[in-house]
């Protein structure tokens, strides 16, 4: 318990840091609102768009998709990168499309993308699940090779079958790093939510970026968007912590 | 010291011809444009910022850039390019001294209390309609209820011509199916029968859908929602400190536009100059400047860069009744007559 | 359970040939060995390194196929089959799962294997009692909350788990300091006495094969055969090794008669003995 409070009082201290930190920048630097708000400033604008309702369905939106889209591309990325892990050829037909795939920018790709789905909430689930694919495939094919062969012997000489061998010892062993891949992954959602929400739609935190910046000409809701994106990675990050510790014992 | 007179000159010549309420102010009466620069003869060096992407309608400024007008103005002038928002902050935080803005981004940032004003019209006439396949666009906004329109999304002069639009015919956004497409394809969107109107520039997107078959009709604002077109805008600063520079820049850009205006070519061979890749379609890139000469001269001839109330002064109205500006800070505030002068004397919203 | 009452040999090899391919063409690891453990019997197979000794043990588990020749287990003489509870192995490392508790590990063969949860779990109490680990702080504990040689105990409860009749070891306590191996030595001679399980230990210890074995193949170089099989008269519990006890040295210098006369180019000295100046 004594841990848990000195974790949560080091996180406020750190917060109250950046703050500073970035009340200082205005401060120094003198930058007018439209260019840096401070922090109080956007703090203000944050409460009244709370208030007044603007907020809460983009960050609904973007919820969703980069929710559904991270579900969606770890599930695949997972499944492909146990197929890349144990077998060479598929590794070696599918490793330089999925390498160029992960070169190109998806933001390039994404209002074709968009098209080809009919807009909507499939096609930026999609263009999030794609973000969010080649991170978690990798981490899952090279967990899995990493295997202690010795282990594997050892099961073998138990009896273990193929499919035994990957339920009950791959995986598992590969677990510390995948929940890498998807630390990653997790992060990269929230990015693909508003990549995929930049090549057509109407609402979502990457579409209120948009409003805030170029139609309204308010930096500080602006920030606010931004900040909720923040807020956003960060408690899927923490979420991905938490499985992590409840499915890796430590 | 000399350069003191000029804007004692300009203001004096203003002030003659506004207490006659039916002459126009034309860039012609104004003194000739005596450099600004110090007197050992150096150009004063200012950044001008355009928007988006490089084109054949930016080509008085290329022109003045070329053919020394703003030379001859005492400035050297560097183009860059830089999309609408950033556009706007980076002139009212000085660095740009000059940028080319739509009027209806400046009112709202101007409520935003962001520091620019906007000074000379490049667009008389506002540039964006509906445009849909001949035959099929309606006259009476009203009867926009239940289109499906493609626009570029919830920002920008496109936005506003459509709120505008739909706010004439006693409509709003919930009337209509609006299908946004962030990277400006909406022309695809139209051609493809997604939508049934898109968002366009009258003097642009016409003449693509034109080249890929499509015959066109248009649905302005002119007639039943006036809005000012774009123009050149400076910072409050820039003005507070040196006017004449942010004179002399308005008027090398006039005159330039009106040489285009009286012989296109000009116009073309200088944005080829500036824009080697125009040169790929220079017969379209003609026609689109034949398109833009009518957009630019608006009502009538010699009126060029005035700024001009009997739109103005209904188009912040509309903004107002839009909600996208909330009227705390008023008309006067956003706009400069003193640089290019006005279209019908007086400046006054009566 | 009591084990050495089965009769007949517990394993007979006859002509086991295990060759592997590698890129230079074949590499011969056992060659036209032959021999038989009788049931209840505790069996040392010693020499160095390479000889072959970890992939004899290998083949008897099932784990790899003989090129030539058979290797058969029990009254059926049916050739070993890698999982079917006739065999439990140990290794060097205790090659345990990391994410596991001991107890859980311990089950895993059962679990292979697909016996219920709640039958598993006690089998795996069981077993871990043999090795005297009933005591609950260990048992549910991960592997690296454990010391090396308590891991390789519990690696030796789950080779038990399933009541194996035979039991492979190779080389389990080499990895262990020398004072914890006397001990285990010890443990494991009296377990093999209560169970009279039929265990072949690899080790390359001569100390460790006289204290324990009743038997002692002594295996040639590279491709493996059996060049000497030596039987162990002495009476249990076997004296010290640094007893001085006669029939213990007899046998000892048996054993390093039966190496040198096989792998004395690697076993030779590095240098002239010195000798201790006269008191």
């Amino acid at each position: 318990m004594r841990s848990l409070g000195r974790r949560l009082g080091f996180i406020v201290l750190s917060a109250a840091a950046f703050v500073a930190v970035w009340r200082l920048v205005v401060v120094i630097g003198g930058y007018p609102e439209y260019i840096l708000p401070a922090p109080e400033v956007v703090a203000a604008r944050a409460v009244e768009a709370i208030q007044n309702g603007t907020l809460q369905p983009h960050l609904a939106a973007t919820l969703e998709e980069s929710v559904i889209g991270f579900t969606v591309g770890a599930l695949m990325a997972v499944a492909i990168g146990i197929l890349l892990a144990k077998s060479l050829t598929a590794e070696r037909v599918l490793s330089p499309y999925l390498v160029a795939a992960q070169a190109i920018p998806i933001l390039a790709l994404a209002p074709l993308i968009d098209i080809w789905f009919g807009g909507g909430l499939t096609a930026r689930v999609v263009i999030c699940a794609l973000i969010v694919f080649f991170p978690i495939a990798i981490a899952t094919m090279v967990g899995i090779r990493s295997t202690d062969p010795l282990l594997v012997e050892m099961a073998r000489a138990y009896g273990a079958r193929p499919a035994q061998v990957t339920r009950l010892l791959e995986l598992p062993s590969a677990l510390p790093v995948l929940f890498g891949g998807l630390r990653v992954g997790v992060t990269l959602a929230v990015i693909g939510a508003v990549v995929a929400e930049w090549a057509g739609a109407s609402i979502g935190l990457g579409v209120l970026i948009n409003i805030a910046d170029q139609g309204l000409f308010d930096t500080p809701l602006m920030f606010v968007a931004l900040a909720s994106l923040a807020v956003l990675g960060l408690a899927f990050y923490s979420a991905v912590l938490v499985a992590e510790r409840v499915l890796i014992p430590r | 010291m000399r350069t003191r007179a000029l804007p004692l000159a300009v203001a004096l010549t203003m002030a003659v011809a506004a207490c006659n309420p039916t002459a126009s102010v034309s860039p012609s009466d104004s003194p000739e444009p005596t450099p600004s620069a110090s007197p050992t003869g150096e150009l004063r060096q200012v950044r001008l910022l355009l928007g988006f992407r490089p084109d054949v309608q930016f080509a008085p400024f290329y022109l003045a850039q070329q053919d020394g007008y703003f030379e001859r103005a005492g400035l050297e002038v560097t183009i860059e390019h830089a999309s609408g928002g950033e556009l706007i902050r980076l002139v009212a935080a000085g660095e740009a001294e000059f940028g080319v803005a739509d009027a209806t981004d400046v009112m709202i940032a101007r409520t935003n209390d962001i520091p620019i004003k906007y000074v000379s019209t490049l667009y008389q006439f506002f540039p964006v309609a509906l445009i849909g396949p001949a035959g099929t666009v309606p006259t009476d906004p009203a009867d926009l209820a239940g289109r499906r329109i493609g626009t570029p999304g919830q920002f920008g002069s496109s936005w506003h011509a459509l709120l505008a639009l739909l706010d004439a015919g006693g409509l709003s956004t919930d009337d209509v199916t609006i299908r946004e497409y962030p990277q400006f394809n909406q022309v695809e969107g139209l051609l493809n029968g997604d939508v049934d109107l898109i968002t366009g520039f009258r003097n642009n997107e016409p003449l693509r859908l034109a080249a890929e078959g499509m015959q066109t009709d248009l649905l302005t604002v002119d007639d039943v929602a006036p809005l000012p077109g774009p123009g050149v805008i400076v910072s409050d600063e820039l003005l507070a400190a040196d006017l004449e520079v942010v004179h002399a820049f308005a008027t090398a850009f006039v005159l330039a536009q009106e040489a285009i205006i009286g012989d296109p070519e000009l116009g073309l061979r200088a944005a080829v100059e500036a824009v080697p890749t125009i040169a790929e379609d220079e017969a379209t890139a003609l026609d689109v400047l034949e398109a833009t000469i009518p957009i630019w001269q608006g009502e009538g001839v010699g009126v060029t860069g005035t700024i001009n109330q009997t739109i103005w002064c209904p188009g912040y109205e509309i903004l107002v009744d839009l909600g996208l500006i909330n009227g705390s800070v008023p008309l006067a505030d956003m706009i400069d007559i003193r640089v290019a002068g006005t279209m019908h004397g007086l400046f006054s919203c009566q | 359970m009591e084990h050495a009452a089965q009769p007949g040999p517990a394993i007979t090899i006859e002509g086991l040939a295990v060759a592997f391919p590698t890129p230079s063409g074949n590499l011969s690891a056992l060659a036209a060995l032959s021999g038989t453990v009788a049931a209840g019997e505790l069996l040392a197979v010693i020499g160095p390194n390479g000889c072959g000794k970890t992939t004899l043990l290998r083949a008897m588990a099932g784990l790899l196929a003989p090129s030539a020749g058979r290797i058969g287990l029990g009254r059926d003489g049916l050739p070993p089959r890698a999982g079917d509870g006739r065999v439990g192995l140990v290794f060097q490392q205790p090659r345990l799962l990391g994410w596991r508790t001991a107890l859980e590990n311990v089950a895993l063969p059962l679990e292979l294997s697909g016996t219920p949860h709640t039958e598993r779990r006690e089998a795996a109490e069981r077993a871990l009692a043999q090795v005297g680990l009933a005591d609950n702080s260990v048992r549910d504990l991960r592997p690296r909350e454990l010391s090396g040689g308590m891991q390789q105990r519990v690696a030796l409860a789950r080779s038990l788990v399933t009541d194996p009749p035979i039991l492979l070891l190779d080389e389990p306590f080499s990895a262990l300091d020398a004072l914890t191996r006397e001990a285990f030595d010890t443990q494991l001679e009296s377990l093999w006495l209560a169970q009279r399980r039929t265990v072949v230990l690899v080790t390359h210890s001569v100390a460790e094969a006289i204290q324990l074995a009743d038997r002692i193949w002594v295996m040639t170089p590279r491709p493996g055969s059996v060049a000497a099989d030596i039987r162990v008269p002495l009476a249990r519990p076997r004296p010290s090794a640094l007893s001085g006890d006669p029939g213990l040295a007899a046998v000892e210098a048996q054993v390093r008669q039966g190496l040198a006369a096989v792998h004395a180019p690697e076993l030779e000295g590095w240098a002239e003995p010195r000798r201790e100046a006269a008191a």
